[in-house]
């Protein structure tokens, strides 16, 4: 606990409902609108705990979605002075599963069949297990996609959730396959992982008695997007232990049901009787009209949420609605000639600004235009993914950069626990030489100042390819590694500084471009959605009046909601295919969220042809 | 309830032990010779457990390897020694600080292994030497000094200086036990206050203050007149810290000090002192006002209402004694205490010195049925044998240059056996565990023949370290389960209680056959043996040999099939079979033992000659028992026996005995 501690803790104090939830001594469910502060309510609480509740050799253990939104707790925690106990888990659920569970529980119950060292599926083996369970089913077609079979399996773990999910045949059967072939390699996945881990925790007492010793608080950040598995493990551990849970989420912001978190669970949760259930309403971010405009563009059954700004009160919000000829390339244009020149004229900064466009190859084609513009920008997700090894050497980065700000230590441990899994045999008798080995290599790697010339070196003298040659832990490694090296040689980081790798998390004084899904966690004074054509958003093939429709209005009541003050909306009246007979154009109406949106905010002054803007 | 223990030890290659692997119980006494090893397996578990060992002091050198093993460093020969700890699922911190260490989880079991290994370069070449100590099964889980201080053991030497120990200020068990209530600090100040205006009263006794004036005068004469030479008085300070070392154990009405107790009395408090320190203290006894409110808002169940009464002095609440549901009070504080509560388990080297027997017996009863501190003795003392149970015995026995360690624990002896044998062992003083050998008797007449017939043999049983167990019954298993599950070499001798089957008809017309015993029987009698039968049950019960083994070949009989597997049965009983062995003048010996002890007169006399005469053996053998008792006839007999007289049976069991300790020994 330190001045920010005690300071941030004046402001909750503020807050009825933020103080409620930090006070809450038992079950807690936070349901927390966009901009609510929930993220500090959270940290707040993990830091009292720790410092009052929370008995050595029993720690903290706090949960959230993925590795980036792990990484801003982790540093959110760490300016409150936190310092990490060895007992304490702060992670992603599969993070949760390996360390806490199958990892020690694996020999003990040789019944689940865990390969330990875990052998993860690499995408190959993930790719031909799925081919034989088609031609096991006789699927010619598209019938059956892996990603509808991946949440099949995700919704496949029973428990002691209530919610009533629909379930189709051919998944199911499909699964029974592939959880039997991937069993056959002696191989483990993503999906597979947890729902051991959470299988485990509920049929073997012993495991929950020791999750009890070792935990007693479980704390949960963006609940909803953490699936079945997840609640079942909830559900089970807190009827079977004095686990307290404190679980954080917001049913309206989940939108990824196409893996199998659907909303309904933090609807459960919230339900139970020994949960104390708290909203916050408060909205810590946005104007008033964003917050309107938002929850218009959600579009749920009344009564409607009552979320209102505490900041910006004077504000208006400012909606523009701007409509181009034809294709995405017009709508690039129009942002990077018309839209970010009168931004930056009204005195807005670059790292303020955030595009929102519709896919990876949109972020791409943003991304090429601002570039030849020289328009700085900074891209939420890269070519390679931000894996564990690749988290690890951007704190390297920063190791090298400013050794007070890393620990070596940490730096090493993750170092060692690469080694070991990897069978090193060195590791065990000459610790001290592989530490100073890397200490070395480190220090030594200071000298190089672009991002190209200093991976090169660490890969190399690190046997990094060597170590990762047919990882069973780490199967895409190095490839991966490879990406990375190639966006910082060739595209994107071409010439960067070490610096900049060194914070990749956070952009300097860049525009951000981001796909909807990435968009969630980050906030911009002005965000620029792309891309708003019915059919294109939301997709053609979505059903009207389905549980994915519902998803794709939470998906653009997200958008929106990053926005402070101003959301500048685009689309186009044509956009042009390329199809077996060569290029076709269609035309396309305004999505409907456009459609709401106008109704509401629109008049002759914000919504404008392209060419007049 | 008990607390956490070591369940198994495996030992290779470390000081006497080669190969061992040895389960332990909760109260452990572990015995047998000098020089086996005893000091070594605990110093074993230290390197393991112990906190006040350095890193120094657990890095080995080659003299630490067993004495087989040469040049065991240029070998790259390793030690090894793993410790498995049971019952601990209870103590929430121990099931996560040591959560890496499981094994098992039915029953819950935690492993630690210790090893000291070589370090070879890439081209295989040994470097150097060194040791890791880890939880579990992976070597990269270290076991360190911070889960010591939540498990560990505390050893109190065979040479300890108890006197020293406990006058030791700041490490003296009072002290520590004293500073374990957290006294509050206030209170102290207070105390400490008023002692020190109380004792400055003395400054102002008049014979004071001239003492202070004459050093005075005094002091001045000899430093001439220089500055600042005032001399003051002061009483001992009485700072807050020391206060509480002052206090000290009194004994007796006459308020003895420590120093002037006797040795055995000194290490029975120290002993007792350590025992209170090391008792799980999850439950406090004592809570300040403070503390009670805060635990009451955690307690629904009010448990701390009902088990806690105001004191008087209205400052602390006090436990009070008469638990009536302990379990359920000590779930709440463990999870509500946070104060970490470590758990020691205690070795005592030969608790016996300094201490009289009655003593010994009464401290170790105490520790090993009471405490619930797990306690490992290493002792020679019969006392503690005596009284220990019977399934928590390891004996260290050396043959073939190393020290193997056998153990009592999870012994299936049937429960009322296993009472009947733990007084029987109490009664005879544990000697069962004392010797080299043992031979198991079922009764008073064998107990006194059996060194008597040694002697003629040419062999004195005290000199192999033979002993003569006389259990007074035919229950001889509960004795052999013990004897092989320590592999201490064992024979038994017993009568064969030979039968003759006489066929009759039942009221109701069946055929039956009914066993007539005490009776010579002539050879085309249908005939068998008690004896035989019950220890062939015996054997086949315990798993020495399946019936199969015991089939017997043509013209062979059970007897000496049954000699194979250590056990000597007889024909008849032991006198009616010597009888039979006897010819006319071997019989005078009966006939003269009979007349120096029979209470009536010749007519008596010559009642029992007659029967002698006619071979009425059995008739004789009563006449004994009537007049005489058989222990008594028994106790003269035995000193006045031929060698020719001894059933073959007996003679064979003493040879027996004698080789196998031999044999042991070479």
């Amino acid at each position: 606990m330190n001045k920010k501690f005690f300071e941030d803790l004046s402001l909750i104090k503020n807050d009825p409902n933020q103080k409620k939830a930090f006070d809450s001594k038992g079950n807690t469910v936070v349901i927390a609108g966009p901009g609510s502060g929930k993220t500090r309510v959270l940290t707040l609480k993990a830091v009292k705990l720790c410092k009052t509740d929370i008995v050595a050799p029993s720690g903290l253990a706090c949960i959230s979605y993925s590795r980036e939104t792990v990484r801003e707790l982790k540093k959110r925690l760490s300016e409150y002075n936190y310092k990490p106990k060895k007992s304490d888990f702060i992670g992603t659920m599969h993070g949760f599963s390996i360390i806490n569970i199958l990892e020690p529980f694996a020999k003990l119950y040789p019944q689940y069949n865990i390969p330990i060292p875990l052998k993860i599926a690499s995408n190959e083996i993930e790719e031909k297990i799925f081919i034989s369970v088609l031609s096991e089913l006789n699927i010619t077609d598209d019938s059956l996609k892996l990603v509808d079979l991946n949440r099949q399996r995700s919704l496949s773990i029973t428990g002691n959730s209530k919610v009533q999910l629909e379930l189709f045949d051919l998944e199911s059967q499909a699964e029974v396959i592939y959880n039997r072939k991937l069993n056959e390699v002696g191989c483990v996945d993503f999906i597979s992982i947890i729902n051991i881990a959470t299988q485990m925790i509920t049929e073997q007492e012993y495991v929950k008695n020791t999750l009890e010793a070792k935990f007693s608080w479980l704390l949960i950040d963006e609940y909803q997007d953490l699936g079945k598995p997840l609640h079942e493990m909830v559900l089970e551990l807190q009827s079977q232990t004095s686990i307290k849970v404190f679980a954080v989420g917001d049913m309206n912001q989940s939108i990824y049901g196409f893996s199998g978190a659907y909303p309904d669970f933090l609807n459960e949760l919230n339900g139970i009787s020994n949960f104390e259930s708290i909203t916050l309403t408060s909205n810590y971010r946005s104007n008033q009209g964003i917050i309107n405009g938002s929850l218009d563009s959600l579009q749920l059954p009344p009564p409607r949420l009552n979320y209102l700004a505490k900041q910006r009160l004077d504000e208006t919000a400012d909606f523009k609605f701007i409509t181009c000829e034809s294709d995405m390339d017009e709508q690039y244009e129009v942002v990077v000639n018309k839209i970010i020149p009168k931004l930056i004229a009204k005195g807005i900064t670059l790292n303020e600004i955030g595009i929102i466009v519709g896919s990876g190859r949109e972020v791409a084609g943003m991304a090429y235009i601002l570039k030849e513009n020289r328009i700085p920008f900074y891209i939420a997700k890269w070519g390679f993914t931000n894996s564990d090894i690749v988290q690890w050497l951007q704190d390297c980065a920063q190791w090298c950069i400013n050794p007070k700000s890393q620990s070596f230590n940490v730096i090493f441990s993750f170092w060692k626990r690469l080694l070991s899994i990897h069978n090193n045999s060195q590791l065990l008798s000459e610790q001290i030489i592989v530490r100073s080995e890397l200490y070395e290599v480190l220090n030594e790697s200071k000298s190089l100042i672009t991002l190209s010339d200093w991976l090169t070196n660490i890969y190399d003298k690190l046997f990094l390819n060597e170590i990762l040659l047919e990882s069973e832990s780490y199967p895409e490694e190095i490839s991966n590694l490879a990406l990375l090296l190639k966006e910082a040689t060739l595209a994107n980081l071409k010439g960067v500084k070490l610096t900049r790798f060194a914070t990749l998390g956070t952009p300097d004084n860049e525009i951000t471009v981001t796909t909807r899904h990435s968009a969630k966690g980050l906030e911009f004074e002005v965000v620029i959605l792309l891309g708003l054509e019915e059919g294109r958003f939301p997709f053609y093939n979505i059903k009207e009046g389905s549980k994915e429709m519902e998803e794709a209005h939470r998906l653009c009541y997200v958008c929106v909601s990053r926005a402070k003050r101003e959301c500048i909306m685009l689309r186009s009246k044509k956009h042009t295919f390329t199809g077996q007979w060569g290029p076709y154009t269609r035309s396309f109406n305004a999505s409907r969220f456009w459609n709401i949106l106008t109704e509401n905010f629109g008049n002759t002054s914000n919504t404008i042809e392209a060419k007049k803007y | 309830m008990n607390s956490p223990y070591i369940s198994k030890v495996i030992i290779n290659n470390y000081k006497n032990f080669k190969d061992v692997e040895v389960n332990l119980n909760h109260k452990q006494v572990v015995i047998g010779e000098n020089n086996v090893g005893k000091s070594n397996f605990i110093k074993a578990i230290q390197l393991i457990l112990d906190r006040s060992y350095s890193d120094f002091d657990r890095v080995l050198d080659p003299s630490f390897f067993h004495d087989s093993i040469e040049d065991p460093e240029k070998n790259g020969v390793e030690i090894n020694i793993q410790i498995e700890i049971k019952n601990y699922e209870k103590n929430r911190h121990l099931v996560s600080q040591l959560s890496d260490a499981v094994v098992s989880t039915t029953p819950p079991t935690l492993r630690i292994t210790y090893k000291y290994y070589p370090i070879r370069d890439e081209t295989n070449e040994i470097i150097s030497y060194s040791y890791l100590i880890y939880k579990g099964t992976n070597e990269a889980n270290l076991f360190t000094n911070e889960d010591r201080n939540f498990l560990n053991i505390h050893v109190i030497g065979a040479l300890r200086d108890v006197e020293r120990e406990l006058n030791a200020k700041k490490r003296s068990p009072l002290y520590k036990l004293v500073q374990e209530y957290g006294i509050a600090t206030e209170d102290l100040e207070k105390i400490s206050t008023s002692i020190h205006s109380a004792a400055e009263e003395i400054l102002n006794l008049d014979e004071i203050s001239d003492i202070k004036k004459v050093i005075q005068n005094k002091f001045e004469t000899l430093t001439g007149l220089q500055h600042d030479n005032q001399l003051n008085l002061s009483i001992y300070d009485t700072e807050i810290e020391r206060l509480l070392y002052t206090i000290q154990l009194y004994m007796g009405v006459k308020n003895r000090p420590v120093s002037e107790l006797s040795l055995g009395l000194a290490n029975i408090l120290f002993i007792s002192m350590i025992m209170l320190l090391l008792k799980d203290k999850t439950i406090p006894r004592i809570i300040k006002t403070a503390d009670f409110e805060k635990y009451k808002a955690k307690d629904p169940l009010f448990l701390i209402n009902n088990y806690y009464n105001l004191s008087e002095s209205g400052s602390n609440y006090l436990i009070i004694e008469e638990l009536l549901d302990e379990e359920e009070l000590y779930t709440f504080f463990n999870k509500h205490n946070s104060r970490p509560h470590t758990v020691t388990i205690l070795a005592i080297e030969e608790p016996e010195a300094h201490l009289h027997p009655i003593l010994q017996r009464l401290i170790y009863r105490e520790i090993l049925h009471k405490s619930e501190t797990s306690v490992v003795f290493t002792t020679h003392s019969p006392y503690i044998t005596s009284v220990a149970p019977i399934d928590s015995i390891v004996y260290g026995k050396y043959s073939n240059n190393q020290t193997k360690l056998y153990s009592t624990v999870g012994l299936n002896i049937d429960a009322n056996d296993k009472i009947d044998i733990e007084r029987y062992l109490d009664a005879k003083r544990g000697e069962i565990y004392f010797g080299k050998g043992v031979i198991l008797v079922e009764g008073i007449t064998e107990e006194y023949m059996v060194p008597e017939v040694a002697n003629l043999l040419g062999t004195n049983l005290d000199d192999y370290g033979i002993v003569i167990c006389n259990i007074h019954s035919t229950n001889f298993k509960p004795y052999v389960q013990i004897l092989q599950a320590l592999n201490i070499p064992w024979c038994l001798i017993t009568d064969g209680d030979c039968y003759k089957n006489i066929a009759s008809i039942n009221g109701d017309g069946q055929q039956e056959t009914k066993k007539k015993y005490h009776e010579i029987v002539v050879e085309t009698d249908s005939i068998g043996f008690r004896g035989t039968e019950l220890i062939s049950k015996i054997l086949t019960d315990l798993d020495i040999c399946t019936s199969v083994d015991l089939e017997i070949e043509e013209g062979s009989d059970l007897q000496s099939k049954l000699s194979e597997y250590n056990c000597f049965v007889g024909y008849y009983t032991n006198e009616v079979d010597t009888m039979t062995k006897s010819n006319t003048s071997d019989l005078e010996v009966f006939k003269k033992v009979y007349s120096e002890l029979r209470p009536g007169g010749a007519k008596q006399q010559q009642n029992f000659d007659n029967e002698l005469d006619s071979e009425n053996y059995w008739k004789a053998l009563k006449k004994i028992d009537d007049n005489i008792s058989k222990g008594r006839f028994a106790q003269r007999f035995a000193s006045n026996i031929k060698l020719e007289m001894v059933p073959q049976y007996i003679q064979s069991a003493i040879t027996f005995i004698i080789d196998s300790v031999k044999d042991n020994h070479e």
